[in-house]
């Protein structure tokens, strides 16, 4: 009868087992990551009685987390995904966002200002039409500015939340060493028992993890988890954590890279909103600053080369439309000393703009590589490939040339064996760009020469209007000897015929008194019908004068043309029409885009990655909320089956108590009997 | 399937966020008016719309250019239509200056009215548009393409610069028509020079050397045959004496003797110089196939006011009205020459503008077909999404209500 009572106290027990887990069920029900428990029964071992085995009760042998370990990795998988390109969408986005915007992109505002050229190629001495291109070229400032310090602020977010989640990283990296010592500890004191909260906890930390990097796990005799990051970099081992920092840049001011210990981890870490931040900084940032700052350049030293080939309304060589691409500061900015460097490298190193068609929109980094601190090597940022490698003179300033658009001089001072200097020739482009001519008069819209044809001409001989080639020497130290006056060209020339198929080029600095040329030149063989340049065309033959003029059709001896100064030529706007022209001109990319082009590439390219990444973040989300379903489907609480397993239970323990009357019953009905 | 409680809650709120965000989403388009909100929506499209929208920007730049174009060349028409009849009104009066019973003063009083035509021809030659620059100047637009010298004589000091304006991305078009073609380089009916004093000479007041005329034309034919040549006399010192320069270079003869206004033949070319030159100062005697409209005028002044009724001089009139008569003609043929150039260029103006007013609207119809929301299919949209939602709405709360536990009371 003892018996009795005891499988009685066992069904209560047992009952009250399961009540109070379904119970935790209901409780945590909505608890996000939380298992379902289940109270696992096993009915006692039988004792021998009368004619076979009496069963002695039930007992719960097991509160069981319901889990799914395949899933729970996968969801991390999913979320890691999902999480890299919803950081991709958001940054990059808003950058296209802004790159795209019609008040704010560069295309209409590059559009205006050729614009107003066009305009004032009609008037040229229109002082309201010249007021208008100044006024389109400060907004063109503005928006090449703004679109600078934008991409600047965004990449000191980015930078900012990189370091927010390597600490993030590490905080969850200590909590799951904490639960592994924790969990390992619970299951020794049990003797097995699943500590199912603690393992509930760890994975829903693992999950926070995976949100921001990509994670490998192994388990560890049954108990602990290791976690890896990157390429099989160690985050947690048991209870153990490796600690990652974010470290300021050493050769990019204003960036962190992403250290274990000494060792720069950065681009092996991927997935994950760390891994994409990381992604976005390299591969989108600080291309389209780049590309910025080259178009910045190309159109900044396209227009000025341009201005300068040109006369003002004064009658003068025309000036910087924008600030030179080489000015002296800007020069010195493009070359940034790595702080590592060795403490007594003294090097001063400048980078200037050769051109702009062969620039790209690349860094580079400058390495003395040894066996001597002359020994250097240039090699792509992005790829390391080298660009050029070889030894400076030990005098200063030297220079390093490369086919990227631009040289490196070092100044003075000099470097160390394993110095590394970062170089970036069109970070910073887009912020230097700035309108320098102040007033509208100064625009060079006209040319400084102008041909002409003498009245009393025969012959049917028709001279151009003539090209500018150059106004200074090849290495730009000096005027060249045709424009070294101002208001002149030196000497004017005089073309008379001798002969249908003979001319004389001659010095017409006296009008009227035509003299020869030093080095003279008479008798030049003409070709009647065909198109006569009169002049060289290389700028490094003793003939050139920096400008080309042709005669075609047929000429009759004593048949004059003659080349002067076009002094208050303010109708001119041959300038003009040339400076529109670099519009459609392929001047960027080694010659494959023009200088709209290459925004509209910029922004089909960032637009092509966002909505790449729209897509994938698409699925990804579907991916995710599906194996989160899968999961859910087998975790989740569903309060149904608790009511169902309550009122199971509770019929269950009334069972039992009944069965415990009933041994009272019993045990009461002997007792009568006996007395 | 098992289903969990959370999974129930956490799915419904997906679909509820995901029709918002698509509701919203056609709200914007809407909104816009546009399929296309940024260009990662379709960065094909997205790409095929900047195309289309730069080349229309540049469309428009290109018929503004052109209406720039019609309009100066349809104002410069206007001035040559001017020339023309007043050069027409000049022949009129010149035939009547050859009518034989006409006394000298009769022709006096038709020089009168021909100065005054050669007055307004050279305001038409130095026109200003409206901002006050010189029609006909070339590059020189602020200053006067003519000018009339201290002794009369009209001076051309323009300069043959030409301003064109881009009217297709491979295409341009000048605007402008060079005073020369029109007033200046004309053919002249017998090979003449013209004569003119060195703008550097120093004498004050400065000797002037006159118009001129060709005495022998045989003579200076077969030298203007063989090789047109200048010459230039320049004064010695003490300046009594002057020099006669080839142009071409070479001298043609030494210290000549001065006499103020005294006749000085060469080749055929009779001229004279007055005054008190200084030594330095240089005359220049320019042979030429071509004679000025302004020319022409002074030479027709010239004979109508001094050749009297005598008979050699009314020879001499009546060989300077033909001439005079010729040269007119060639005037007025060599405006109608540039009459055409115009009229060929607004031609080719107003075609181009016809093709790009085409392209413009084909343009545009397909940027509208790319680019802007079919406002139909957007609001039937719209109006479904919103029906899902409320159905989804709906159905929640009614599987929501659903539990067990509302029967265990």
């Amino acid at each position: 009868m003892a018996d009795l009572l005891e499988i009685g106290t066992s069904g209560l027990l047992s009952s009250q087992a399961g009540i109070a887990t379904a119970g935790h069920n209901i409780a945590n029900a909505n608890v996000e990551g939380y298992s379902r428990q289940q109270a696992i029964y096993t009915s006692q071992i039988p004792q021998r009685g009368p004619g076979g085995f009496i069963g002695s009760g039930v007992i719960t042998s097991e509160i069981r987390r319901v889990s799914d370990s395949f899933l729970t990795n996968q969801l991390r998988a999913d979320t890691e995904k999902h999480a890299s390109f919803e950081t991709f969408v958001g940054f990059v986005g808003q950058m296209e966002a802004l790159l795209a915007n019609e008040s704010a992109g560069l295309a209409t505002a590059m559009q205006s200002f050729f614009a107003s050229l066009q305009v004032a190629s009609d008037d040229p001495s229109s002082i309201s039409a010249r007021q208008q291109i100044l006024g389109e070229a400060s907004s063109l400032q503005n928006r090449f500015n703004t679109l600078h310090n934008k991409i600047q602020s965004q990449t000191l977010a980015i930078n900012e939340q990189i370091t927010n989640s390597v600490q993030n990283i590490n905080s969850i990296a200590e909590g799951i060493a904490e639960l592994n010592l924790r969990i390992s500890t619970a299951r020794g004191q049990t003797g097995g028992a699943e500590p199912n909260d603690l393992l509930d906890k760890r994975d829903i930390l693992l999950g926070q993890l995976s949100e921001l990097i990509a994670v490998k796990t192994t388990t560890q005799d049954g108990d602990a988890i290791n976690v890896f990051i990157g390429k099989g970099q160690t985050l947690v081992l048991g209870s153990q954590v490796t600690e990652i920092r974010s470290v300021s840049s050493a050769t990019r001011p204003g960036e962190v890279d992403v250290k274990v210990g000494n060792a720069d981890i950065s681009s092996t870490l991927e997935g994950g909103t760390l891994g994409s931040l990381l992604n976005i900084r390299e591969q989108v940032l600080a291309p389209t600053q780049n590309t910025l700052g080259q178009l910045a350049i190309g159109m900044a030293d396209s227009l000025n080369r341009q201005q300068k080939l040109g006369i003002d309304l004064f009658d003068q060589l025309g000036l910087n439309l924008f600030s030179d691409v080489n000015d002296p500061a800007a020069a010195l900015g493009r070359a940034l000393p790595s702080r590592n460097n060795n403490a007594d490298s003294t090097g001063v190193i400048s980078v200037t703009i050769e051109n702009v068609t062969d620039l790209r929109n690349e860094d580079y980094i400058l390495e003395f590589t040894g066996p001597t601190a002359q020994d250097y090597s240039l090699n792509l940022a992005s790829s390391g490939q080298r660009v050029t490698s070889g030894t400076l003179p030990n005098t200063t300033p030297t220079s390093i040339k490369t086919d990227q658009g631009f040289s490196i001089t070092l100044e003075s001072g000099s470097f160390n064996i394993g110095d590394q200097i970062a170089i970036q020739p069109t970070r910073n482009g887009a912020i230097e760009f700035a309108v320098q001519l102040e007033r509208p008069e100064g625009l060079a819209l006209g040319q400084p020469i102008r041909t002409g044809t003498a009245i009393h001409n025969t012959g049917t001989g028709a001279v151009s209007p003539g090209t500018m080639l150059a106004v200074r020497s090849t290495d730009d130290t000096s005027l060249l000897p045709t424009f070294e006056t101002a208001q002149e060209i030196s000497p004017p020339l005089l073309i008379r015929f001798t002969s249908p198929t003979t001319y004389d080029i001659l010095d017409n600095s006296v009008p009227n008194v035509p003299i020869d040329l030093v080095p003279a030149r008479r008798n030049q063989g003409f070709v009647p019908g065909a198109q006569n340049d009169l002049f060289p065309s290389d700028p490094f033959d003793p003939g050139f004068r920096g400008y080309q003029v042709s005669i075609n059709g047929a000429p009759s001896a004593g048949d004059e043309f003659n080349i002067s100064f076009n002094s208050s030529g303010v109708g001119d706007s041959r300038n003009a029409l040339e400076m529109v022209s670099l519009q459609s001109e392929n001047l960027m990319n080694g010659g494959v885009n023009s200088l709209t082009g290459l925004y509209s590439s910029l922004v089909q390219d960032v637009a092509t990655q966002v909505s790449q990444a729209k897509i994938d973040l698409d699925a990804a989300a579907s991916l995710r909320e599906q194996t989160k379903n899968s999961l859910n489907s087998v975790i989740g609480v569903n309060l149904d089956e608790e009511a169902a397993r309550l009122i199971q239970l509770e019929q269950a323990y009334n069972a039992s108590a009944q069965v415990i009357s009933v041994a009272r019953q019993l045990f009461d009905t002997i007792l009568n009997a006996v007395s | 399937m098992r289903f969990s409680h959370i999974q129930i809650f956490n799915q419904s709120l997906q679909s509820f966020s995901r029709i918002q965000s698509d509701n919203l989403r056609i709200q914007e388009q809407i909104s816009s008016g546009r399929k296309v909100l940024t260009p990662s929506d379709d960065p094909i499209a997205s790409t095929r719309i900047q195309k289309l929208q730069d080349e229309l920007v540049q469309n428009e730049q290109f018929q503004n250019n052109i209406q720039s174009i019609d309009l100066q060349l349809r104002a410069q028409e206007t001035y040559i239509d001017g020339a023309e009849q007043i050069l027409l009104r000049a022949r009129d009066l010149t035939v009547q200056a050859g009518n034989g019973a006409l006394s000298h003063a009769d022709r006096r009083a038709i020089a009168t009215e021909i100065s005054t035509i050669r007055d307004e021809m050279l305001s038409i030659a130095n026109a200003r548009d409206g901002s006050g620059k010189y029609v006909f100047a070339g590059y020189q637009t602020n200053s006067a393409p003519y000018t009339e010298e201290p002794d009369g004589r009209i001076e051309y000091v323009g300069d043959e610069g030409e301003r064109s304006l881009a009217i297709s991305s491979t295409t341009s078009l000048s605007l402008t028509t060079k005073a020369r073609s029109l007033f200046t380089d004309i053919v002249s009916a017998e090979n003449t020079f013209a004569t003119k004093a060195d703008a550097t000479n120093t004498a004050d007041p400065p000797a002037t050397i006159s118009v001129g005329e060709v005495t022998d034309q045989t003579t200076f034919d077969s030298f203007f045959q063989n090789l047109p040549d200048d010459f230039i006399l320049v004064f010695q010192n003490p300046p009594t004496e002057y020099d006669v320069l080839n142009r071409s270079g070479g001298t043609f003869a030494t210290s000549q003797t001065y006499v103020s206004g005294e006749e000085i033949t060469l080749q055929g070319m009779t001229f004279s110089i007055t005054g008190a030159p200084e030594s330095g100062d240089r005359f220049h005697v320019k042979s030429r196939a071509t004679q000025s409209i302004f020319e022409t005028f002074d030479k027709l002044l010239l004979g109508l006011e001094n050749l009297g009724d005598s008979g050699p001089e009314s020879v001499q009139l009546s060989e300077v009205l033909g001439d005079t008569l010729e040269n007119m003609d060639n005037t007025l043929n060599q405006m109608l020459q540039v009459r055409t150039s115009i009229g060929s260029r607004l031609n080719v103006a107003e075609n181009t503008l016809n093709v790009h007013r085409d392209v413009e609207l084909l343009n545009q119809e397909i940027l509208s077909d790319i680019r802007d929301l079919d406002y139909e299919e957007a609001i039937s949209r719209l109006s479904y999404q919103s029906f899902v939602l409320e159905a989804a709405q709906q159905s929640f709360s009614r599987i929501a209500n659903l539990s067990l536990f509302n029967f265990l009371r």
